[in-house]
Order: structure tokens, then sequence, then C-alpha cells
């Protein structure tokens, strides 16, 4: 047994050390912080989450904040949690998880949301396909539809040609289905910079065939940008939050800017000027200029047939909103102000399920709240403390910097 | 059971030289440009102006000041490292003494022998790991008795891995991402193994059979790994995942069959 | 390349391979210890098929050292000692001093002579049926090999099975209880020397020359 003395405490060295230095690594962590409430009810803050950076002498590591405690990005990275990332901006979404569930054949291959539409009895997915072809100007694009009957449990697939020039593409913003007719909002955008079209392509539900390719005209914003001002129009679509759910509107959003200097005709520095909102019906086909206007820096949502727009100043959050059906305009409502919250100033916000969830600071310290948007009422008010020794809270507090908020469920 | 850990004994024992010899070259190399380093910013601080803000000189800093110091003797073990995993078994081979005829007479499994051969290399992989971890906690002390304790400022242990690009690659912050960064490492050397076998059993030709084994286990790698890049994949992660790790298995257990197979029926000395 | 070699060496018997070089005689001894893959047909030890048991029933000496070159003769015994249920210490400790051997001495430093004097000892200090000794009087001086002939008629041999292959049949054929003739890939004659003596008067050189030059 001597005679392999030292092959055996080599053979623990090599293993233990590593088993040791992993120990220790676990023990020599990076300061631990929570989400702690100090106001109202705990559960109204359970789902928020505060992303940032810890930032010591040298590098920074990116983290989260929850009720939980922390977590470093660092720490769970591994090709395991890359992988399941994968396509997360789709696969995380509740609503395509429960499709995944109940449909898991039909939903393969599937990656925007905006595609998609659900309901009792019909699963929609519309997409585009490019075909590249190698030394033409022109490479096929085909629309791509697929549509699942429940009942029959029965999936059929249609494709239909589009143009297929190499300095455009497109994107699918949103799947309808209207009295038998399947509506896909598809955004036709130039790499060049000339302005976005938009479009209704109309395919008859039984047949499968291509009935209609509708532009949707808003304002002046299809001809070309006004040269003297050098001006341009972006366009963008707004579906309803819940995007998969049914909806007869969609809303598009114009941002005129001007251009104050500019590299080439593709490369440009702007100035927002003003922010318009257009909603789309799929019934009528009519469009429709909101009183809503843009401002500040906001977040706008659009649910249950309401166009709300979140704007948040360093002291104060108003809201402005619009009901498409009952024609309900309210504007500028302050909902919340910093003196309300006992911060110093409020840093973010986002509105997610009739809940406007702020994250704003109070001297150094982050403070997330909740606040019922209908009432105004504050449920919830919670401030980011260390989870360590009071003698190092100083410290570990002056070097968390946390900038976003997000909703976990 | 015994007869495995004889043999693997016996692998360390006839490296333990060459072992020693790296993990001086790493000590020295390393304590040597941490203690040339700290003397000369320490006099670097005795000069300068008060006005100028100076980064404190913590351990994490002057890890980050000594890239090559590091990196030079990691490189260096990678090398006699990957030499080795061809020699451990053509040195048996190979000179005025044929060693494999005694290794494969033994009353033992043959595949004994290769377990042996792989548990050594796995060792000694991990004993350099090891010692530099011990190292870091030595090189830590250094740090200490050299600069005074107002210029020290304590690093947490991830900073100090951030410090270097070598130890960042070589220590995952995530243990289960050290499974897979090594784990991938130990299935590359037990595919080698394999070809070396092949190369063994069937000599010229033999060259080929190991060429084409290799680049065929590369192939399906590479394979399976593109499915993670397809946005448009069929599979969803989860299943993305258990493919790729399939693969790796399928490599992993192929290779050893293979491997058992040519050391009992095939083998030539 | 053998083809089609049937013959059967008994416990208790010393038998040589002959044949010229290149005949296959190595060869035979390598499928016997498993270090040579047999294409067709089978090689049986006491009746039973080849196994790993195999290695406690036949030692091999074979014609060259197949040990480390940096191992001492003490670790080389000892390394046996390890793996061999069958190694009989009091028996190596014997032959070392036959032998004369230094046990610090490394196994590189090791001249012909006593390189096939260590291989020996490590052959015959097992406690098997059978010995394969592939060339051990092979390129070594007279008096080497008369110290290991002296090793064949002592009781180290005595009820063992030994197969044998050797250039040497002037010196050492008084040693062999059977011959084995290879030609061609294909044993052409097998006899009992003794009796060949008694009924031919041959010698087994004298038969020797009867097949390889015919």
């Amino acid at each position: 047994m001597k005679r392999y003395l030292f092959s055996i405490l080599f053979a623990l060295f090599a293993v233990g050390g590593v088993g040791i230095g992993y120990i220790y690594s676990s023990i020599d962590h990076l300061p631990k912080y929570k989400l702690a409430t100090i106001q109202g009810n705990p559960s109204e803050g359970r789902a928020i989450e505060l992303t940032g950076h810890y930032l010591p002498i040298m590098f920074s590591d990116a983290l989260t904040v929850n009720a939980e405690g922390s977590r470093y990005n660092y720490k769970q990275n591994n090709f395991r949690s890359n992988v399941l990332d994968s396509r997360y901006w789709f696969l995380d979404d509740v609503n395509v998880q429960q499709l995944i569930t109940e449909n898991r054949q039909f939903m393969r291959g599937k990656v925007d949301r905006g595609g998609l539409y659900n309901d009792e009895k019909w699963l929609i997915y519309a997409d585009n396909t490019r075909y590249e072809q190698s030394g033409d100007s022109k490479s096929e694009v085909a629309l791509y539809v697929s549509v699942l009957n429940k009942k029959l449990n029965k999936i059929d697939e249609y494709e239909f040609e589009l143009n297929g020039e190499n300095n455009l593409y497109y994107i699918v913003s949103d799947v309808q289905l209207i009295e038998d007719q399947i509506h896909i909002l598809v955004t036709k955008a130039f790499i060049d910079g000339a302005p976005d079209h938009l479009f209704d392509y109309i395919v008859d539900l039984s047949s499968g065939l291509l009935k209609s390719s509708n532009p949707l005209i808003v304002n002046d914003s299809d001809s070309v940008n006004d040269p003297k001002e050098d001006i341009v129009h972006h366009l963008s679509t707004l579906t309803d939050s819940k995007s998969i759910a049914p909806s007869d509107y969609i809303l598009i959003t114009e941002h005129v800017e001007k251009v104050t200097s500019r590299d080439n005709e593709n490369s440009y520095a702007s100035q927002l000027i003003k922010t318009k909102y257009y909603s789309y019906s799929y019934k009528t086909g009519e469009i429709l200029q909101l009183p809503v206007t843009g401002g500040g820096i906001s977040i706008p949502i659009f649910a249950d047939n309401v166009l709300t727009k979140v704007v948040f100043y360093e002291k104060e959050i108003t809201v402005t909103s619009y009901n498409l059906v009952t024609e309900e305009f309210k504007s500028n409502e302050p909902v919340i102000t910093a003196g309300s919250l006992g911060v110093t100033s409020i840093e973010n916000s986002i509105l997610e399920d009739n809940r406007l969830y702020v994250l704003s600071e109070r001297g150094s310290t982050p403070v997330a709240a909740t606040i019922d948007i209908s009432t105004g009422e504050v449920l919830y008010i919670g401030e980011v403390v260390y989870d360590g020794p009071d003698s190092e809270a100083k410290d570990a507090m002056e070097k968390l910097h946390l900038m976003n908020i997000r909703i976990n469920r | 059971m015994s007869r495995y850990l004889k043999l693997v004994h016996m692998e360390i024992h006839r490296f333990r030289y060459i072992l020693a010899a790296l993990m001086c070259i790493i000590a020295i190399f390393q304590i040597t440009g941490l203690i040339r380093f700290l003397l000369r910013e320490l006099g670097h601080r005795e000069l300068v102006n008060d006005q100028y803000t100076l980064k404190p000189l913590s351990f994490a800093w002057t890890i980050f000041n000594t890239q090559r110091w590091f990196i030079a003797p990691m490189l260096i073990c990678i090398a006699v490292l990957a030499i080795y995993v061809f020699l451990i078994w053509y040195r048996d081979w190979v000179g005025r003494s044929t060693f494999m005829y005694r290794l494969l007479m033994l009353p033992t499994a043959r595949l004994h022998i290769y377990l042996a051969k792989m548990t050594a290399i796995f060792l000694f992989v991990l004993s350099m790991l090891s010692f530099q971890m011990f190292l870091l906690v030595v090189e830590n002390i250094i740090y200490k008795l050299i600069v005074p304790a107002d210029l020290r400022v304590d690093s947490f242990f991830s900073e100090i891995i951030n410090s270097n690009q070598a130890l960042e690659i070589l220590w995952p912050h995530n243990f289960e991402q050290f499974l897979y960064v090594y784990g991938l490492g130990f299935l590359v050397i037990i595919v080698i193994f394999t070809a070396i076998l092949l190369e063994r059993c069937y000599r010229g030709i033999g060259i080929l059979y190991g060429i084409v084994y290799i680049a065929a286990c590369i192939l399906l790698y590479i394979l399976s790994y593109s499915l993670l890049d397809s946005y448009e994949s069929y599979l969803y992660p989860s299943e993305m995942y258990a493919a790729v790790m399939s693969v790796c298995g399928v490599i992993l257990i192929c290779s050893f069959l293979l491997s058992f197979r040519l050391l009992s029926k095939k083998i030539t000395v | 390349m053998l083809n089609g070699v049937t013959f059967t060496a008994e416990k208790g018997q010393i038998t040589c391979l002959i044949g010229i070089n290149g005949a296959g005689k190595t060869t035979i001894m390598k499928a016997i210890m498993g270090l040579t893959p047999l294409k067709s047909g089978s090689i049986q030890i006491d009746g039973q098929p080849l196994s790993k048991g195999i290695y406690e029933k036949v030692a091999f000496v074979p014609d060259h050292l197949t040990m480390p070159l940096g191992m001492r003769l003490s670790e080389g015994i000892q390394f046996m000692q390890d793996f061999y249920a069958s190694w009989n210490c009091e028996r190596s400790s014997e032959l070392m001093s036959f032998f004369k051997l230094n046990p610090k001495e490394r196994i590189g430093n090791l001249s012909k002579g006593t390189a096939a004097k260590y291989s020996l000892l490590m052959g015959l200090s097992q406690d098997t049926d059978y010995v394969l000794m592939d060339e051990p009087f092979s390129g070594i001086d007279m008096f080497s090999r008369e110290s290991i002939a002296e090793v064949f008629s002592s009781q180290l041999v005595e009820g063992r099975g030994v197969l044998l292959t050797t250039h040497e049949i002037n010196d050492m054929e008084h040693l062999f209880d059977k011959a084995v003739l290879l030609q061609d890939g294909i044993v052409h004659k097998s006899f009992d020397c003794e009796e060949m003596r008694i009924s031919e008067g041959k010698s087994v050189i004298d038969v020797m020359r009867e097949v390889y030059q015919s």
C-alpha cells in the first residue's frame, strides 16, 4: 500500500483540487442582493426582476435581482442554458408555451409570435421564406401559411409568391381570422431606407387561395420622403399585447424624423419630430388616425382595443389612452409621482396586465413599485437591499447599477 | 478492479518526473512574473505625484498585468500533454523494449489497459488545473507579503479568473460548463485513442483508417452542432440539446466498443 | 504466412519449433499468447480455448526486452508480482542469485546476455504449467548460454511443458524431447528426438538437413 501512496495522493489532489476550487468559488461569491418589501402586498412584487450590473474595480458582472435574491449571469451561463435559451424571444412567451404544449408538432419550426393566430377552432401561422439564387437581383420569396383545424386535427399549408427583389425584405406583423378570411399583415421594408409599405394579404380559409393584397395607405407616408426637408417616415405595427388572440384591429405607428446628418442614402442620424398613431380595421379596411400622439419616453401598449401610452419623466408618470370601440380618450393623466413613491427619480417602467411596474431610485438605492393603472393605487413598493453584513452594505450598494425592470411570471 | 488501479498507478509513476517538471515551470514563470510586476508597480507608485488617481493594486489587477507569464507556461503544458496523448501508447511499442508485449499478456482484461491510460491522462489534466488553483493561493500570499496593507484591495475569486484570458477558458465559472468543456476534451482524447489503435492494428492502411475515423467523428459532431445554429430549427431547444448530447454519447460508445474490439481481437505487436 | 499448422506440445516435455528464418516460429508463439490475431483455426491449452486466464497458465519469454528501459530489475519483479497470482517470490530471488543479477540495475543498461537471463527469470518465476521461449539463446555468449541451459535441466522446468524456438540446434538439441519442423507455412515433420536417435540413428540436425536441403 505504501508503494501506491504517491498515486493515491496524486489522484486525490487532482480530483479534490478541482472540487475544492468550485466549492470555494461558490463561497467566495459576488455580493448578494434582494428586493425587500417595504410597503404593500409582497405578491404584487414577486414577478418583478431588476437587471443591471455590479461594477467593482475591474470588470462588470451582469445580474438580476428579485424578491428571492440575486443571480449573476456569469454563474448561470453554460452550454445547456445557452441552448435552452434559443429563440427565447418566441419560446419564453407563456402563450406560445401553451400552444406548444397543446400542439407540439404544429408549432415546430415556428419563430415569430406576430405570425401566430389562435382561437378555439383554428391555429394559424404565417411567415415568409426567401430562396436565394446567386447572381440574380431577384430571389424567390414566398408567403407561407399553415392552418391547423383543431377539431379535425388537420393541417393545410399554402404558399404564395411575393416580389423577391434583393433590396427589400418582408416581415409578417400580424395574422387575424375575420369571417373565414385570413388577414396577414405584412411590412415590406426597403434596405436602402425608402419608406416601408404595409400590405394586408387576404387568404380564403376554405380554399387556401390568395384573394387580394391590399396596400395600407397611411397619411402621405407612402410617397417619397420630402427631399427639401430631408424628412423620413418610419412605419411600425403595434399588435395586441396578447398578439396570438383574435383582434379586429392593428395599430400603426408612424415616426416622422428629420435627418440631422447623413453619411449616405442608407446611413444617417435623425431626430424624431413627431409620432402618430393609426388604427386599421381588418373588418372594414378603414384606417383612422388616433388622437394619441408621441412625446417623452413612452411605452405604447395595445390591449383589448385600447391604446395606452405610458410616458415617464424623472418625477412623474402619465398615461394617455384611447379606446377604439368607445372612442374614449384620456390625455396625459398623471398616474404616479416620484414624491408619492418616496423616491428621488423615476428610471424606467413597463405596463403589463393593467399593472404599471416602475423602477426608481431613492438616492442610490433602487426601488420598485407596482401600481394599478386604472385606479392609480400603489399596490407594492420594494427596495433593493444588500444581503450580507452591514459593514459591507454601503460599498456593495454603491457598486450596484440596476437599469431595467421586467416581469417574469 | 485492482489490476486496473495498479495499471493507473504504473502510468502515473512513469510520468511523474515530467509532471513535476511542468509544475515547476508553471510555478517559476508565474511567481517570477508576479514579483516582477509588483516590485515595479510599487516603485512606480512611490514616484508618482498624488494628483494622479491610480487604480488600487488588487490581486486581480496584478494577474491582469502578468498575462504572458501565465499563458506561456500553460501553453507549454498543453503542448506536452497533447503530445503525451499519443506517446502514452507509442512509447510502449517503439524502441528497444516493447512494453506492450507485457501489457497485453497481463492476466487482466485488455480494456483495463485502455481505461488505465485514459484515466491517467484525465488525472494529469485535472492535476494541472488543481495545481494552478493551488498556485493562485500561493501567489495571493506572495502578493500580500509584498504589497503593503494600505495599498491592497481584496479580489473576488471570479474577478481573479476573469483577469486572465487563459484562466477564463480553463476554469469555467459554472461547474456544469466545466463538465461540458472538459467532457468534450476527454471525448477528443478517446477518439484519438481509437485512431491510434486503428493504426497499431492495421499499420500502413491503419493510418488512413484512423484519419477517416477522426474525420467521421468531427463531421458527426459538427452536423449535430449545426442544429443549434438553425434559426428555424425543426427541433425545440430541449430536443437540440438532447440531440447534441446523444451524438456525443454515440461517439463515446462507438469509440469505446471499437477500441475494446481492436485491443481484444485485432492488435498485433 | 502460416497455412494449416497443427501440432501438440505436451506437459513435461521440451518441444522445439524449428525452421528457417521467416518460417513462422515467432508468429506461432505470439498467436498462442494472443499477440497476433488468428484468421482461422484454434489454439487450445489443456483442451480449453484461449482466454485471458491463459496468462496464468502460460508464461512467455520473448526474444527481446519487454519492460520499460528506465525500470530497475527489482521494480520489474515487483511489477510482475503485482499482476500475477502465480508469481513465485522465492524462485525469483533464487534466480536473481543464480544469474548474479543486480536488483538496482536499470533494464536499459543490461547486456544482451544479462537481458536474456532476466527475461528467463521473468518467465520461470511464474508457477505456470507451460513456458514459451522465443530464441532464449540467441546472440549471447557461450557462458551465459550454458548458465541458461543449466536451468533447463533443473527442477525449475521439470513437469512443465516447454515450447521453444532456437537456431542453436547443435549446442542445445540434447535438451529437446520433441522437435517440430516448419516449412512453407506448414508442419513438415514432428518427431520424438530420442526415438529418432534410437530408431534411425539421426540427430535433429540430420533430420533438418534432410528436410530443408531436399
